[in-house]
């Protein structure tokens, strides 16, 4: 088997030559494969790491989701991840993100879709920001009747009954109707 | 001493068991990593005539979720036996030994996987034995670790597992079904090769001390033995066909 290939447990390095980077681990001597893949010995930042050809169905932070508000309270959402960096998973695991400095009435409600960025892994929870031009609300209904809704510069309008509403919108927001969702 | 009352021969005069292998010769195994679309890791195995196939899930979200835990990952197996994996119909409910092996295959593989990079998800692994033979346990966590490895479930080493025991007053390799009810000791062994440490270690039977000492040794040497094929059975799937998943 070739040199460049490793499988869990294997060493790679020792701790004074490199750190453990992406799928490794040092075990207080050595760092070692924590997946199969190839070696990744990057010699000028002294980091190892192994790249596994499968995406975990977990994000890492800086990932871009899209997801299901899953329940909106005063000063946060939670979404139920569907998609990373595009590609779907099945996983639903959910995240949170803050929406308190936000001066919006709904930022988004119950069944919204939205996309947002995971800004990092705390506390065993995935914390996520909505606070960028191209994330917020990609898709939604009107509240009071369930019909389509047009977007009117920040706000929302229903085609059926003529409700305007709130939200923070995606600057990608009506381009897709998520008919698989 | 021991074992059921048999006319079965275990050990011929010339070392030869009842299945014509020699002592220390594990049965034919074949491991393959793979070949379930809708699981994020599988994997099939013969280990004689046992035939095993393993799908693992996750990390997902946990249901019911009182079940989760805040600091990390939980994992979660059941092994299940076909109705038709025996002789006799095996009623589909999961039995007590079932239970069992459930429990001892989580705990045998729980010392290998990093499951606290996945706070308040669960890793799933379904066995399923469509065919048994005697150590089935052994064979059922060999591709266990296969498929969580083929998943890209982060784990600090494979567990490789291969019984040994006694039949006959020799210590022998891989235990087949014969050997099991007819034997007079049956040890299943899981173990780390690369970090030298067992996840895994029963004992149905009577044996002395020394004779603990090498039936161990016997089982740790079989357990590597699984450990190349399982690394085969990876780089087949991976690095071989054009790394085609």
């Amino acid at each position: 088997m070739s040199e460049s290939i490793a499988f869990p447990g294997d060493k790679i390095a020792s701790i004074e030559e490199f750190e453990a980077g992406y799928n490794t681990f040092d075990d207080g001597d050595m760092v070692r494969a924590s997946t199969v893949g190839e070696k990744n010995l990057d010699k000028t930042s002294r980091i190892v790491s192994i790249k596994h050809p499968k995406m975990l169905s977990i994000p890492q932070v800086g990932d871009i989701i899209i997801g299901t508000v899953a329940a909106a309270m005063s000063s946060m959402i939670a979404v139920t991840i569907d998609y990373i960096n595009g590609k779907p998973t099945t996983s639903k695991v959910e995240c949170v993100c803050s929406i308190r400095n936000l001066r919006k009435k709904n930022v988004a409600l119950l069944n919204d879709i939205v996309t947002l960025k995971i800004l990092n892994h705390l506390n065993g929870t995935i914390h996520a920001t909505i606070d960028e031009p191209n994330l917020g609300v990609l898709f939604t209904k009107c509240r009071k009747c369930g019909g389509k809704v047009v977007q009117m510069r920040d706000a929302i309008k229903c085609t059926e009954c003529s409700w305007i509403d709130e939200r923070k919108l995606s600057t990608n927001f009506g381009n897709s109707d998520f008919v698989h969702l | 001493m021991g074992g059921r009352e048999s006319t079965l021969v275990l050990l011929d005069e010339n070392g030869i068991r009842c299945d014509g292998r020699k002592v220390d010769e594990p049965r034919r195994i074949m491991i393959k990593a793979g070949g379930l679309k809708n699981a994020d890791g599988s994997a099939y195995i013969e280990f004689g005539d046992n035939k095993i196939l393993v799908g693992v899930f996750g990390p997902r979200d946990v249901h019911p979720k009182h079940m989760s835990n805040t600091d990390t990952g939980i994992l979660r197996v059941r092994y299940h036996m076909e109705p038709f994996s025996v002789g006799e119909r095996k009623n589909p409910a999961p039995s007590r030994r079932e239970i069992e092996i459930s429990k001892v295959i989580k705990e045998a593989l729980l010392p290998a996987v990093i499951l606290d990079k996945f706070p308040r998800t669960a890793v799933d692994v379904f066995i399923e034995v469509l065919q048994a033979d005697g150590g089935t346990r052994c064979a059922a966590l060999a591709a266990a670790s296969v498929a969580l490895a083929d998943a890209g479930i982060p784990m600090r080493d494979m567990v490789a597992a291969c019984a040994a025991g006694k039949a006959a007053d020799t210590i022998i390799l891989d235990v087949n079904n014969e050997e099991d009810q007819a034997g007079q000791a049956d040890m299943p062994v899981g173990y780390m090769p690369n970090l030298d440490k067992i996840t895994l270690l029963q004992l149905d039977g009577v044996l002395s001390p020394e004779e603990f000492k090498k039936c161990v040794k016997v089982g740790v040497d079989g357990c590597k033995l699984v450990y190349e094929l399982q690394k085969k059975a990876l780089h087949e799937k991976y690095f071989q066909n054009g790394g085609d998943q």
